[in-house]
C-alpha cells in the first residue's frame, strides 16, 4: 500500500499560513486527516480553525484547516460480481447495481477513479486515473462468486501519495467465502493510514424457519445489518456505511459524493512516537460531528 | 411465543420470534427438571441470538438447491458398489465448502432437522474431516485428500501444519503445493505472525506466478510490494478450490451424477 503517506507527509510544502494559523516549514513532516462534519441537516460548512479540537495519543494538537467546497477526489470503486449478490438476495444486486450506476454518472472530470470487480479473483478493470468513466453494467457479469476483502486490500494498493480527498468506495455487504484475508488482516491494514473505507450495500432481510430447539419449534429470523467488522472497518479508517435499503439509492449516492467533496482537511506538525497514534476529532459547533479516521501508525 | 430483541452496534435491531407452538420443550418433567431445562432453553436461546447477530444472508432457494443436489448425488455415489476414493472426496468437498459460509443462514441439508442452527458450522467440519479421512483410507497418497484434511486439522493438530510444509516443497502435487503455501500463509496471518505469513506467500508466488491471491496478500502486509494487478484477469485455483473438486477425474465423475441427480 503507497498511501500511508497521506497522513504523514514528510518535507510538505509549506502550509498556507493565516492570521493566528500555526505555521509550518518545509521541513516539518505533517499529519493531514481528512474530516467530515455533520449536523441533522448535512454536511456542516464554514468551521475555522479554533472551532476543531483534535487530539493525537491523548495531547491538544495545534492545527489548520482547509475547507473543501467541491474538492476533486480519488475514489477507488470496488463491486462485485452481480450473480455473487444475487446468490443471496437478487432484490439486494437490484439495488445495489442502482447505486452503482448512480455513483458513476456523479463523477467531475477533475476526479481519478478506478475501478476493480470483486470476483474470484479480483480484477482491476480500471487503473486510478483521471476523466469520468460510464458504468458498463456488463463488466460486472463476469464470476459468480466475491472475494471483496482481498479486492479491497487490492484496491488499497492503487492509491497514491496525493492531497486530493481519497476514497475506496466497496460495494459490498462483507459477504466472502473466498479471500485469502480476513477482516482482520484488513483492519491491521488500514490502522497504517490510507483513504476512508466506505461500504454500499443493501444488508438483506433474512427470513427463515428453523429446527427444533430442544424440541419442535419455528420461527422467522430477519434482521438487516452490515457485519461488525465492516462497520469497523469503516470506523477505523473514518468512513461510513451506507445502507441503500433505506431510502432513495441515487439520493443516498448523491449526498456520500457531496459529502467525500466538502470534506476538511486538518493538518498538524506529526508528534514524536513510533506504533499507533491515537487521534480524536472534534467540533465546537452544537450539534455537529466530526468523523475522521480513529488514528494512524508510524514504524 | 417467546419474543427476543436487542439493539445492536448502529441502532440495528433484529428480532427473532422462537415459537414454541402448542408444544412445550419440557414435557412433564419435575420441577427441578423443569428449571433446568428452562435454562438450558435460554442459553440454547442465547446461542440462536449470538448467531443470528453475525448474519448478513441467506442463500437463495436456486443456491441452495444447488447444495441438496450436490448432497443427493454423493450419498447416492456412496451407495453405488465400488464408489471409491472418488465419492468421499467429493462428499469432503462438499462438507468442506459448507464449512465456509460464513454469516450465512446455513442451506437446509437432509439432517438439518436434527441439528441446532448453531451447531450446524460444527457438525459440516467434522463431516468433511470423515469423509477426508476415509478418502485417504482409500487412498494415502491423494494430494486433493491429504490438503483439504490437513487445511481443516492445522494448526491445532501439529502433523497436519507439517504435512502441509511438506505438501508446499512438492511440486509434483500441482495445484495443492500453492495451495498449502497459501494456507500455511493463512495460518500465520492468523496466528499473528506476518513475518511467516509474507514468507509463505511469497513461497506460493514461487509456486503459481500468476496469483493474484498471495500478490494481493503481500501488498496488504508490506506496504513496499509491487501492486498485485499487473496481468489480464486469469484463473487463481486459490479461489476455485474452495467448493470445486479439483482431482479431475473426480470432478467429471461428480458433474455426470450432478446432472442425473439435477434431472430428478
Amino acid at each position: 500500500m503507497r498511501n500511508a503517506a497521506c497522513i504523514i507527509a514528510a518535507l510538505v510544502a509549506t502550509v498556507e499560513a493565516g492570521i493566528q494559523q500555526p505555521k509550518f516549514s518545509s521541513e516539518t513532516a505533517l499529519v493531514r486527516l481528512i474530516v467530515s462534519v455533520n449536523d441533522d441537516n448535512g454536511t456542516v460548512r464554514g468551521l475555522k480553525n479554533s472551532e476543531f479540537v483534535v487530539t493525537d495519543n491523548g495531547q491538544k494538537q495545534l492545527v489548520t484547516v482547509d475547507e473543501g467546497k467541491d474538492a476533486p477526489l480519488d475514489i477507488m470503486v470496488v463491486a462485485q460480481p452481480k450473480q455473487s449478490i444475487s446468490a443471496t438476495s437478487p432484490e439486494q444486486a437490484a439495488r445495489m447495481f442502482n447505486g452503482l450506476a448512480s455513483l458513476f454518472t456523479r463523477f467531475q472530470d477533475t476526479d481519478r477513479i478506478g475501478v476493480i470487480l470483486a470476483g474470484a479473483p479480483p480484477a482491476r478493470l480500471r487503473a486510478l486515473q483521471p476523466g469520468r468513466v460510464s458504468f458498463d453494467e456488463q463488466s460486472f457479469l463476469n464470476g459468480d462468486y466475491g472475494a471483496p476483502f482481498d479486492a479491497i486490500a487490492g484496491a488499497l494498493s492503487e492509491f497514491e501519495v496525493s492531497d486530493r480527498r481519497q476514497a475506496l468506495i466497496a460495494f459490498t455487504a462483507g459477504v466472502d467465502f473466498r479471500s485469502s484475508l480476513t477482516p482482520d488482516v484488513l483492519a491491521q491494514t488500514v490502522k497504517r493510514g490510507g483513504p476512508a473505507l466506505i461500504f454500499v450495500a443493501a444488508p438483506i432481510k433474512v427470513e427463515t424457519q428453523f429446527g427444533p430447539l430442544g424440541g419442535p419449534a419455528r420461527g422467522v429470523v430477519s434482521g438487516w445489518n452490515f457485519p461488525v467488522a465492516i462497520r469497523a472497518l469503516a470506523a477505523t479508517t473514518g468512513g461510513l456505511t451506507v445502507d441503500l435499503g433505506r431510502g432513495d439509492p441515487q439520493k443516498l449516492i448523491s449526498d456520500l459524493l457531496d459529502r467525500l467533496r466538502t470534506q476538511y482537511v486538518v493538518a498538524y506538525a506529526a508528534p514524536q512516537g513510533k506504533g499507533w497514534h491515537a487521534v480524536s476529532v472534534k467540533v465546537t459547533k452544537r450539534g455537529a460531528i466530526a468523523t475522521s479516521r480513529a488514528g494512524y501508525w508510524v514504524d | 411465543m417467546q419474543a427476543l430483541s436487542w439493539a445492536a452496534a448502529g441502532g440495528i435491531v433484529l428480532h427473532a420470534f422462537l415459537s414454541i407452538g402448542g408444544q412445550t420443550r419440557i414435557g412433564g418433567a419435575p420441577q427441578a427438571d423443569h428449571r433446568l431445562a428452562q435454562q438450558q432453553n435460554q442459553q440454547e436461546d442465547e446461542k440462536l441470538l449470538a448467531h443470528i447477530a453475525a448474519l448478513v444472508g441467506q442463500l437463495t432457494p436456486e443456491a441452495e438447491k444447488t447444495f441438496q443436489t450436490w448432497e443427493r448425488a454423493v450419498l447416492a455415489w456412496q451407495k453405488e458398489p465400488e464408489s471409491g476414493v472418488g465419492a468421499k472426496l467429493a462428499s469432503g468437498v462438499l462438507y468442506d465448502c459448507l464449512t465456509r459460509l460464513h454469516n450465512v443462514w446455513p442451506p437446509a441439508l437432509s439432517d438439518h432437522k436434527d441439528i441446532l442452527v448453531w451447531a450446524i458450522p460444527e457438525k459440516r467440519e467434522k463431516q468433511a474431516i470423515e469423509a477426508l479421512r476415509s478418502a485417504l483410507r482409500l487412498d494415502p497418497d491423494n494430494p486433493e485428500a491429504r490438503f483439504r484434511l490437513d487445511r481443516l486439522l492445522a494448526p491445532k493438530v501439529r502433523s497436519a501444519t507439517m504435512d502441509l510444509q511438506r505438501l508446499a516443497a512438492d511440486a509434483s502435487t500441482t495445484p495443492f503445493d500453492y495451495l498449502a503455501a497459501m494456507t500455511l500463509a493463512e495460518i500465520a496471518s492468523s496466528t499473528k505472525d506476518p513475518q511467516s505469513a509474507e514468507r509463505w506467500y511469497e513461497r506460493a508466488v514461487a509456486l503459481f506466478p500468476r496469483s493474484t491471491a498471495a500478490r494481493i496478500a503481500l501488498s496488504a502486509l508490506r506496504p513496499s510490494a509491487e501492486k498485485p494487478f499487473v496481468t489480464e484477469l486469469h484463473e487463481d485455483p486459490f479461489y476455485e478450490y474452495p467448493c470445486r473438486v479439483m482431482t479431475p477425474a473426480v470432478s467429471v465423475a461428480l458433474s455426470q451424477r450432478l446432472r442425473t441427480e439435477g434431472l430428478k
